[in-house]
């Protein structure tokens, strides 16, 4: 192999190392800092995931289709726009592109590595990304969060509780929003119907199930009852809600009305 | 091979010796030295009285060439030019012998080409293009080096036949040629009143073999991809200016570009084309390559000011 070509492969190599790893880090950076925002808008971290590594795939793209050797002729001043041509031309062999081989072999040889890194702009990355993350661990601890129940951006403010020692369930002032109860109460349009009849039909053609045989409900008779003794239905306070003391009575009539 | 130090040290002496007779125009003998390394020909453009003849004829006589020179006039018919068969008695019997016209040169100067008719124009763009005249049923080769430098008066366009977009896209270059300055006329003044032209002596630096040796040479000049898609860039984006340019650039800009490009970096002992020799070249390739539209003209533009606005992009 060429020695012009070696050498060519090493400093690709190098700058696409360095390339990558400062891609790492604002990568890094753009994901803690949309965590942080999904923590304060109880957003699903999903969000943070999708935006970040479309981030991360359209910059690797952008930095595999430029010619990274500019970057060297930047810098560099004496091998500039000698660099980009040698390497397009490197198969070539005529006296013209052999001596500019030469001269960029030796160009090659004052290139310092360091140049190419910006220590202050790292330094400021890294750091940003320690505090950020502080944050976030402050966020999730004392679960902090922006609340849109009432259309506006209010606080909801830190627990108080937390830190202390839990005694009882009931101690503990659970912050909610109203969509995570949708799978204890259901879902709410049905349970505004109350004790409303349910109507509703099948569609012959979207059904699996043959309509025109179906006949009027039989009645059925249940002599005795088939559950033991020990199957009974209560109820019980198991947790505390933020529920305003006018619609209290409501939600526990409701409560008693599906308890039986 | 001769180092690149040794021949841009010579293209500096061909500059110097070019200097003795024409004062300035550094821009227009570049050009049409660059031409003359492209194997190419160049159309030169200016008012009369600026030196276009003298340009030539010095040019001819540094780089030891052969010199010949057409006027363009109505009554001009392509024998004239190409050649003609004569009867020859001299030994005795009476025998066609075909005499040489001035397109037997190695650099022809065909003044205001623009005056000769149509016909004319088809001998010397064949000649130009397939470097062979044809006389009869007989075809003549040229001989290499072979440079054409029509010019072209901006002036006076009664009773002249302008060349087809199609004959114009021969030339490699438009050169314009424009006023000298105040002080270069000075110069010119002191230089031409004290003086005679024929006393000023000039030195043979290149002979025709070496031209040819150079003409090779500057093909073998390596362009990065990058550079090279900004040439046919920017020679594509005449095609798509549709608000000042009515008909861009064909690819047989983006080739003049490039091989011009290359033949500049070599004149200024570069080993590689940078950007600013496609930038410099980009004027006197494209400037005769576009029409400009009717929104341009409205605007007073020329094909320069257009160029310019498409390297600014």
């Amino acid at each position: 192999m060429e020695p012009i070509v070696s050498a060519l492969e090493e400093l690709d190599t190098t700058l696409t190392l360095l390339k990558v790893g400062e891609l790492l880090i604002n990568t890094l950076l753009i994901f803690v800092l949309l965590f942080l925002f999904t923590q304060l808008f109880s957003l699903s971290v999903y969000y943070a995931l999708f935006v970040v590594v479309l981030y991360f795939l359209v910059a690797l793209y952008f930095l595999f289709s430029k010619n990274r050797y500019s970057l060297v002729e930047h810098k560099v001043k004496d091998l500039n726009e000698k660099l980009s041509t040698v390497a397009d031309n490197v198969s070539k062999v005529n006296p013209l592109v052999d001596s500019l081989k030469e001269d960029v072999l030796k160009g090659i040889g004052f290139i310092r590595i360091g140049e190419f890194i910006n220590y202050e702009s790292v330094a400021l990355k890294i750091l940003a990304l320690t505090l950020i993350s502080v944050l976030v661990l402050v966020v999730s601890f004392f679960n902090v969060n922006f609340d849109f129940a009432l259309g506006n951006l209010t606080f909801s403010g830190v627990v108080p509780e937390v830190g202390k020692a839990v005694t009882h369930v009931s101690d503990i002032n659970l912050s909610y929003k109203e969509g995570n109860l949708s799978s204890l109460l259901g879902n709410r349009s049905i349970a505004q119907l109350g004790v409303e009849e349910l109507s509703f039909s099948l569609h012959p053609l979207y059904s699996s199930t043959d309509l025109s045989k179906i006949g009027e409900n039989s009645k059925e008779e249940f002599n005795a009852p088939v559950f033991p003794k020990e199957i009974y239905t209560s109820y019980e306070l198991a947790y505390n809600e933020k529920i305003n003391k006018e619609h209290q009575n409501v939600v526990k009539g409701y409560f008693q009305t599906i308890a039986g | 091979m001769v180092s690149m130090e040794e021949l841009q040290k010579k293209f500096k002496t061909l500059f110097s010796e070019i200097d003795k007779v024409i004062v300035g125009q550094e821009a227009v003998v570049e050009q049409v030295i660059i031409a003359l390394l492209c194997n190419g020909h160049a159309y030169v453009e200016g008012y009369p009285g600026l030196a276009k003849t003298m340009l030539i004829k010095t040019l001819a006589g540094v780089m030891d060439l052969d010199f010949s020179r057409i006027q363009g006039t109505p009554d001009l018919l392509p024998s004239d030019i190409t050649g003609t068969y004569i009867i020859d008695e001299s030994k005795g019997k009476k025998e066609f012998k075909f005499q040489e016209g001035p397109l037997f040169s190695n650099v022809v100067l065909v003044d205001e080409v623009n005056r000769a008719t149509a016909k004319t124009h088809s001998a010397i763009l064949e000649a130009m293009q397939e470097r062979q005249v044809t006389i009869g049923n007989m075809t003549h080769k040229l001989e290499s080096p072979f440079f054409v430098l029509a010019t072209g008066n901006p002036i006076e366009q009664e009773g002249t036949f302008k060349l087809s977009e199609a004959q114009i896209d021969r030339f490699l270059f438009k050169i314009l040629i424009g006023y000298p300055t105040l002080e270069e006329e000075l110069r010119i003044v002191d230089r031409f009143t004290e003086q005679d032209f024929d006393d000023i002596k000039i030195r043979k630096l290149f002979s025709a073999d070496e031209l040819l040796k150079l003409q090779q040479l500057v093909r073998q000049v390596p362009i990065s991809n990058d550079l090279k898609k900004y040439a046919v860039d920017l020679v594509v984006s005449t095609r798509n200016k549709k608000d000042l340019i009515e008909y861009g650039a064909s690819p047989r800009a983006s080739i003049a570009m490039i091989h011009t490009a290359k033949a500049r970096a070599l004149m200024n002992g570069r080993k590689y084309v940078s950007k600013e020799d496609l930038q410099a070249v980009s004027y006197p390739v494209l400037r005769h390559r576009i029409i400009l539209s009717f929104e341009a003209e409205r605007q007073n533009m020329t094909e320069d000011d257009v160029i310019k606005q498409l390297l600014k992009k």
